[in-house]
């Protein structure tokens, strides 16, 4: 009798853990997914927009902070806490805003045009990874809805840092403002969903639930979206197999272990440029590299196709420029100015007085496995025409940063790589005189009057000019390129509108995707 | 009893400072600068040396550890440099997430290990020998990759338990019950072998002693003589392996929190060596080592329980 009460108790555990746990999915019958659960692999630095960085980062932004331009599926503009925007007179210096009637912040209060202002000004002084585009701008607010921007420079695409791409338009109320540390664990914006600290716990799982002030209650498709953090890539396709998750990133490893599965949908898309950023284009620490016909022997020497199809598989391709197919400034004609040719790499080398060879002192980030096996493949292939690379492995990225500002290095290897802007954004950071990866403030006469014109051009020319920037890069040589890589998204089939929007690298905000 | 308590509580001391010196001297050779890995490389020179002195950065090695070392005694473990929250709130917030996985899976290991040893040392030698190649393949296993099997047998292929989270028990006793058997079973399978193995050899020996004869011949019976007197004899040695096994299950659990993506205190340490969060990764070192202390002394408490020769001792 006992026996057999025992294997009663023993079946009644059992069933009671298998229901409870067959009742803890976000599915619901064939409807999709009623909430919606994304993996990202890191937890944020902070919640605070001027501080976090883009990119899949976004997932914890996105839901809270309403930005005063959007970017639709076809790649334009579109309307956000701003539903009227534009150029002021021409020359590309003058962007204005007009503040959509009676939106309000999550906490109940109108958002202004001086919100707006002081939201931007205290972007400008963040260290996010949007904050330099922002910082020279100046404002003003002819009226409660207006917002001029002034740009001391030409910019042609200034909508583009009121999308969530650069964040600077992610408004901040007043009450987040006047206590700026509370900005790290809170929201304080004007999306469709807050932030909940009481359903979250920081480093494991962010939660946001409906937002009721915000203006468009229609846009709100989910009882609830979660952020979960799981730093085992592995873990997160098992999670996303059995139903616990509707998102994730992949990688080159873990995709194939997916397709097949009806139930899972990958999206992929080159979103980034891998290969050498030139940073001494002057000469400085490697004579050599102020020469254009060394650079460009090191374009020669290098068969991208090969070190592609071994370090990036079926998510990468070959690539020769600093502007990947699909996107603002890709040049076909520059794609075919380096084809893999190492006798004429020697010869080059020989022509600039370096026969013998050289020496290129390179860092890398060696925490990315795949940026190691690139820069590797690259360095065995750049010795069999006698140049040698001399690498500099950093273990986190804090120690690139460093090795990266003793500008002991000639040339820097960016992970996870750059690009996914229009032509103007992508190509100011390496290549202008004050850019942020520019370290030795090289310039080059040719690129300059080419970005020049880049900057004012009017929106119908901005495509032709955009291209013929990419061919001076290319022709000069003024980076090493080497694949165009790929961001994995796998998803729940049953959500509707993840995509990449056209010309670029992040996927549409997680407030857009629907179900069923 | 009270003697022993108090001088091992008082060892501990120089043993914590030890290793909290040891852990900032380790991390400050650490190649990389915090600063420059939460600001990145947009921030300004102001933004950077403002940073720095506010972590004390810009201070000597022994200044900063001093530093340190005088928060702590009021107190204060500091906050994470990445999230801002405070090291005790991470800890706390945590701790119990890892405590269930590490008291849930000692559970399991002793009462499977013991039973398994007493039953593989009253068996024939055929069934030993099968033991100890089921044994031999538990300590073999490793934890990972048995988890990760678990998880694509029991979570994705036969959808019975989670693969992946923590629910905690005031929202879901059965969800957080579920969640947790896949970690617990990974995570104790070594624990099993070893308890298992030490219980067989310790009732082998005892199964072969005097006074077992003795009670053979007077008519106990041989369930009695196993379960009440030989099993009471093995107690030491099976203790000592209990002890060693939760030991080892600290470290265990920062790769199977990892795995099925626990929010305990081992994928925290994974997550703050990574990002250079030099704070927690101190805090979390000073728990372990308490938590390592605690159960030596428990283990010690059971063994004067068990053997009051060692009080004396």
């Amino acid at each position: 009798m006992k026996r057999r009460t025992a294997l009663q108790s023993s079946l009644g555990v059992v069933t009671a853990l298998a229901l409870a746990a067959c009742g803890g999915g976000n599915t619901s019958g064939g409807a999709g997914p009623v909430n919606l659960t994304i993996a990202l692999s890191s937890a944020p630095n902070s919640l605070d927009p001027s501080q976090i960085a883009v990119g899949p980062f976004l997932n914890y932004v996105d839901p809270a902070y309403a930005t005063l331009l959007t970017r639709k599926a076809d790649g334009t503009l579109g309307a956000g806490l701003a539903d009227k925007w534009g150029y002021v007179g021409k020359g590309n210096t003058k962007f204005e805003l007009h503040l959509r009637k009676g939106v309000k912040f999550a906490d109940g209060t109108p958002i202004t045009a001086t919100d707006v202002v002081n939201s931007i000004k205290y972007f400008q002084k963040g260290s996010g990874s949007g904050g330099t585009w922002f910082r020279p701008l100046t404002f003003s607010t002819p009226d409660t809805s207006t917002v001029v921007v002034s740009s001391p420079t030409p910019n042609p695409d200034m909508g583009a840092l009121f999308t969530p791409a650069l964040l600077g338009g992610a408004i901040i109320s007043p009450a987040g403002l006047k206590n700026p540390k509370e900005l790290a664990s809170a929201t304080f914006g004007a999306g469709p969903y807050v932030y909940s600290a009481k359903q979250s716990v920081s480093g494991d799982h962010y939660v946001y639930v409906p937002n009721k002030n915000f203006y468009d209650k229609s846009a709100i498709h989910f009882k609830k979206i979660t952020v979960r953090v799981m730093p085992n890539v592995n873990s997160q396709a098992q999670a996303l197999k059995s139903g616990q998750i509707d998102l994730m990133y992949g990688t080159p490893d873990v995709a194939p272990t997916l397709a097949g599965d009806k139930s899972i949908t990958t999206l992929k898309k080159p979103t980034t440029w891998a290969g050498l950023f030139l940073l001494d284009r002057e000469g400085t620490v490697v004579k050599g590299l102020g020469d254009e016909r060394v650079r460009q022997a090191l374009n020669f020497a290098i068969d991208r196709a090969a070190i592609t199809k071994a370090v990036y598989g079926d998510f990468g391709a070959p690539l020769s420029q600093p502007a990947m197919p699909g996107y603002d400034g890709y040049s076909p004609a520059a794609e075919k100015m380096y084809p893999y040719d190492p006798a004429k790499a020697k010869k080059l080398l020989k022509e600039a007085g370096y026969g013998k060879g050289l020496t290129i002192p390179v860092n890398y980030g060696s925490f990315d496995p795949s940026t190691t096996k690139m820069i590797q493949a690259v360095q065995d292939q750049l010795g069999k025409v006698g140049v040698t690379l001399k690498l500099r492995a950093a273990a986190n990225f804090g120690g690139w940063i460093n090795d990266l500002l003793t500008k002991k290095y000639a040339a820097t290897v960016l992970s996870p790589g750059s690009g996914g802007d229009t032509n103007f954004y992508a190509q100011q950071a390496p290549f202008t005189k004050t850019g942020l990866m520019n370290l030795f403030g090289a310039t080059d006469p040719d690129f300059d009057a080419a970005y020049a014109k880049l900057a004012k051009a009017d929106p119908q020319s901005s495509g032709a000019t955009a291209k013929d920037l990419t061919d001076v890069i290319v022709r000069k040589a003024l980076a090493l390129p080497v694949s165009a890589t790929d961001t994995i998204a796998m998803y729940n089939s049953k959500l509707r509108g993840v995509e990449f929007p056209e010309g670029s690298a992040q996927l549409t905000s997680n407030t857009m995707w629907t179900t069923g | 009893m009270f003697p022993i308590i108090f001088r091992r509580l008082a060892l501990s001391i120089p043993l914590l400072v030890a290793v909290s010196a040891i852990t900032s001297l380790l991390e400050s050779f650490v190649p990389g600068d915090p600063a420059r890995t939460i600001l990145g490389i947009n921030a300004t020179k102001e933004q950077y040396d403002a940073l720095r002195a506010s972590l004390h950065l810009d201070k000597p090695f022994v200044e900063q550890y001093w530093l340190y070392l005088r928060d702590i005694l009021h107190g204060d473990f500091g906050n994470s440099l990445f999230s801002g929250e405070s090291v005790l709130g991470v800890i706390e917030q945590r701790l119990p997430v890892t405590l269930i996985l590490v008291i849930g899976a000692t559970a399991l290991s002793t009462l499977v290990g013991v039973l398994l040893g007493v039953y593989s040392a009253t068996r024939g030698r055929f069934s030993r020998r099968v033991f100890d190649v089921v044994s031999l393949l538990g300590s073999a296993l490793p934890n990972f990759w048995l988890a990760l099997m678990l998880v694509s047998l029991f979570a994705v292929k036969f959808p019975i338990f989670p693969a992946t989270g923590y629910t905690p028990f005031a929202e879901s006793p059965g969800q957080w019950a579920a969640g947790l058997v896949l970690p617990v079973i990974s995570l104790s399978i070594g624990g099993v072998a070893l308890i298992s193995k030490i219980t067989r050899d310790a009732m082998l020996s005892t199964l072969n002693l005097d006074y077992i004869r003795t009670l053979r011949a007077s008519g106990v019976r041989p369930a009695s003589i196993v379960w009440k007197h030989a099993l009471r004899s093995c107690g030491l040695p099976v203790a000592t392996a209990v002890g060693l096994t939760m030991i080892a299950y600290i470290p265990g659990t920062i790769l199977v929190e990892n795995i099925f993506t626990l929010p305990g205190l081992g994928t925290t340490v994974v997550d703050a060596t990574n990002q250079h969060d030099l704070p927690i990764v101190q805090g979390l070192t000073i728990t372990f080592t308490v938590m390592v202390i605690v159960i030596n002394l428990l283990v010690d408490v059971l063994y004067s329980l068990l053997n009051p020769k060692v009080r004396v001792a």
